[in-house]
């Protein structure tokens, strides 16, 4: 009786908790209907007289759910719980954020698309998905009345490049950074190196060749460029022949086709056929030769800028905007080192990156987008949203010096600098220059944006649909025989470049490029038209 | 309709067995018949809204970059051989050491040398490429700082495409003997101990007892086990080959097999078709030689054929 009594009451408990479950579940279910059901019959109510009048009334106070990408930093709550009393007293309205990490956006970001997720905000950018949803109705159209109305600030400062580069068959879907990304690279070497060998400045290639070569003489437990990840194998390609023929990859880059940037009429250069890369391939073997990479760089995994932070090689080549971090916190940990940091590009081909590079979208289901725009408008345009969100508080994560440059204090690292999503609302006019960084930043960069051009075949996507199989040959090839090439891994440049050549022919590069220039034609008409 | 009365009366007689027998058949219908249906993929160009059933027809146009490229004999012939080498050396290594530690009598010893070759089967691969890396490395690897330290010149392994089959076929031997002992060495146990004590009072010695009781009683399960390899011979072990040689164009000839030269020319397009139809490549060839060598084998002796 006893034992029977003590089942019965098991299977009660868990019919229960079964219960329980259920009801959970129908609870989770239920709530975000009845939430999103309530703004719904709210925002025509009040978006109609805020057309009528062009004044925007916030009386019902929102809340702004927002995805962006990347990791979630230490301080992060911190600075936007400064920045929700901001944004309530301006615009009653508070922001919510939700990460989603770099290991796994790729499968979250369709996925909160797909799911009908009632968000108002979402990172976007030319390589986060901003074609891919923006055809597929993912985002908002953002028309100029919107912008007009809503973000006047904006309305009044954006590049037209940036509104041109953002339109997906002719209509507007994100907000993109106003902000020039130039895709330049410099030497970092150390100064302390330089001294000892007698070096005073690195100006141009030739310079740099001393630099290492002084190292590969005496330096015999360091590598003198620690080159060779597919990450940075063909950054000297770029300085040597890319630059001063004023050329820039076409995506994909394994495709290995270039155009010239001051050329508008989209005509692609095939590299490896022209007598320099002979010249380049030559100069690398001697290179090799000479100890300046490792002779087991094919195999190397690490970047040239991890190798030169942990102290192994003696120089590295990266662009500007990594240099400028890597600067400051080599500085900290290194301050023996002297590093320094030099112009490689000698004056050419350097391209603006595209604005759409960074980006805020807004969700088509969103049911506050006018608040939306109006958070994007103050954190793009008021100095105060742009200093907090990009620097953290003041006083905490930041200083500013007189002439306005930013300090960072102790706590920057639980709020990395230009590290927290902010990206998508970088604006040219509101960035500060970050002390303890490079010295030489601002000459370096007002250099180069004297000689920046910009292209309209960089915006030009190649769909490989009828030559996947040339494609798939190429790329095997780009990763293989190209890399060894390009490093110098050759006995008689004459004969193996020439080889590469055959292999790129076999391989049916030519009808690649065929069919690739026949769609960028196509693509130039079409935007003249 | 005898025979139709045959299978009815075989599953009354047999209906318990046959019960014991459905998860399993179930099990390869759902997981290995059904999605071999996906097979289609391989002639057609997928496309995310028309699926696997619904997207267009392409022919054998997805199967032109293998062969297009030249490589498809070279990598063909590699994997093979490779395979063939790593089937041989292995086994034999794995057949001497559960012989020698069958015969060893300190149940210690045995237990501990037994767990240490076990051991590199729990190494990832990537670990492994690591090794690799660190003992080569020209400027930097353990035997080149050994060999610049005793005065000899230091080996360039990383541009030496022929020592790669050495060291892939060592690399490949630590990590699977202690694997394949295990399984030897259970069939080595389950040998009837009176036999071995009939041989020892006829005076036969450990070499004749090895040679006339051992080998001849665990033949059955090196043939089946041989016969299973087989039917990867054709599929190069990925991570093994992607981790221990990396990158490296100047070895690639001696090294690149059908798996790695497949990762290095799609990974970046993400083209399923053309994916699934180098699959259908190597699977078709391992059908083909599974084949064959079963006929082989039952020619030679029937009862050890697999089917």
């Amino acid at each position: 009786m006893k034992k029977q009594t003590r089942s019965i009451s098991i299977l009660l408990a868990s019919v229960l908790m079964f219960s329980v479950l259920l009801s959970g579940c129908g609870q989770g279910g239920q709530a975000p209907a009845s939430q999103s059901s309530e703004p719904a019959s709210q925002t025509p109510a009040e978006s109609t007289p805020a057309d009528e009048t062009k004044k925007v009334d916030t009386s019902k106070e929102v809340t702004l759910k927002m995805y962006l990408l990347g990791d979630k930093s230490k301080d992060f709550d911190l600075v936007y719980g400064e920045l929700n009393k901001m944004l309530k007293e301006d615009i009653n309205a508070t922001v919510e954020v939700s990460f989603m990490g770099w290991g796994d956006y790729t499968q979250k970001y369709p996925l909160v698309f797909a799911s009908g997720d009632e968000f108002d905000l979402i990172y976007t950018a030319n390589w986060a998905y901003y074609n891919n949803q923006a055809t597929k109705g993912g985002f908002m159209e953002i028309t100029t009345d919107m912008l007009d109305t809503y973000a006047p600030m904006t309305a009044a400062s954006i590049y037209d490049d940036a509104w041109e580069q953002a339109k997906v068959n002719g209509k507007v879907y994100m907000l993109p950074m106003n902000y020039k990304e130039l895709n330049a690279y410099v030497y970092m070497v150390r100064g302390d190196m330089m001294a000892k060998y007698g070096i005073s400045d690195i100006k141009n290639q030739d310079d740099f060749e001393k630099y290492l070569d002084a190292i590969a003489k005496n330096e015999k437990q360091m590598i003198p460029l620690d080159i060779g990840s597919d990450l940075d194998f063909d950054t000297l390609l770029r300085f040597e022949v890319l630059a001063p023929a004023n050329l820039d990859y076409m995506e994909p880059q394994q495709l290995n086709h270039f155009f010239d940037l001051g050329d508008k009429s989209g005509k692609i250069v095939n590299v490896i056929e022209t007598p320099e890369f002979l010249e380049f391939v030559t100069k690398m073997k001697d290179w090799k030769d000479r100890g300046f990479w490792s002779k087991s760089a094919l195999v190397n995994k690490v970047s040239s800028k991890e190798s030169f932070v942990n102290g192994k090689s003696a120089s590295a080549i990266m662009n500007l905007a990594t240099a400028n971090g890597t600067y400051s916190s080599v500085k900290a940990t290194n301050p023996e080192w002297d590093v320094k940091v030099f112009d490689g590009m000698g004056g050419k081909g350097i391209p603006i990156k595209p604005y759409i590079q960074n980006g805020m979208g807004i969700n088509a289901n969103s049911k506050n987008p006018e608040r939306a725009l109006m958070f994007l408008d103050y954190v793009k345009n008021d100095v105060r949203y742009a200093d907090l969100v990009t620097y953290g508080i003041k006083g905490i994560h930041y200083d500013l010096t007189a002439e306005g440059n930013v300090t960072p204090l102790e706590d920057s690292a639980n709020y990395p600098i230009d590290g927290n999503c902010n990206w998508g609302w970088r604006d040219d006019k509101l960035f500060r220059q970050v002390d303890g960084g490079i010295p030489n930043y601002n000459e370096i960069r007002n250099a180069w944006e004297k000689v920046a051009l910009t292209n309209p075949v960089q915006n030009f996507t190649f769909d490989d649909s009828n030559v996947k199989n040339e494609v798939a040959i190429v790329t095997d090839l780009w990763k293989t025989d190209f890399k060894v090439v390009v490093m110098g891994f050759v006995n008689n440049p004459e004969k193996e470049v020439q080889k590469l050549i055959e292999k790129y022919k076999t391989a049916g590069n030519d009808t690649i490029i065929s069919e690739q220039q026949s769609q960028i034609d196509g693509y130039l008409s079409g935007l003249a038209q | 309709m005898k025979n139709k009365n045959g299978i009815l009366s075989e599953l009354q007689k047999n209906k318990t067995k046959f019960i014991m027998l459905l998860p399993a058949v179930l099990y390869f219908f759902i997981m290995c018949y059904v999605p071999m249906s996906g097979i289609v993929l391989a002639f057609k160009n997928y496309t995310y809204s028309g699926g696997i059933f619904g997207s267009p027809w392409v022919g054998f146009k997805n199967f032109e970059f293998f062969f297009k490229s030249g490589k498809a004999f070279l990598v063909t012939k590699n994997t093979i051989l490779y395979n063939l080498a790593f089937l041989i050396i292995n086994n034999t290594l794995q057949i001497t050491v559960a012989i020698i530690l069958s015969e060893l009598t300190n149940k210690h010893f045995k237990k501990f040398t037994q767990s240490l070759m076990f051991l590199p089967y729990f190494i990832s691969w990537v670990v492994v490429g690591a090794f690799i890396y660190n003992l080569f490395n020209y400027e930097f690897g353990a035997i080149n700082t050994i060999l610049k330290s005793i005065g000899w010149e230091q080996i360039d392994v990383y541009s030496n495409p022929s020592a790669w089959k050495y060291i892939l076929v060592g690399v490949s031997a630590w990590k699977w003997v202690g694997y394949g002992t295990v399984l030897y060495l259970a069939a080595i146990l389950g040998i009837d101990p009176e036999i071995y004590e009939a041989a020892d009072i006829d005076g036969a010695n450990v070499f004749k007892k090895i040679r006339h009781i051992t080998l001849p009683s665990i033949t059955p399960t090196i043939i089946v086990l041989l016969l299973l390899s087989l039917g990867n011979i054709m599929k190069g072990d990925f991570q093994m080959f992607y981790q221990v040689v990396g990158n490296n164009g100047l070895v690639l000839d001696a090294t690149d097999v059908i798996d790695t030269y497949v990762v290095r020319s799609l990974m970046d397009l993400q083209e399923f078709g053309m994916t699934a139809a180098a699959g259908l490549y190597q699977s078709v060839l391992s059908l083909l030689i599974i084949l064959g060598a079963n006929k082989l084998i039952k020619v030679i002796d029937n009862d050890y054929a697999l089917f």
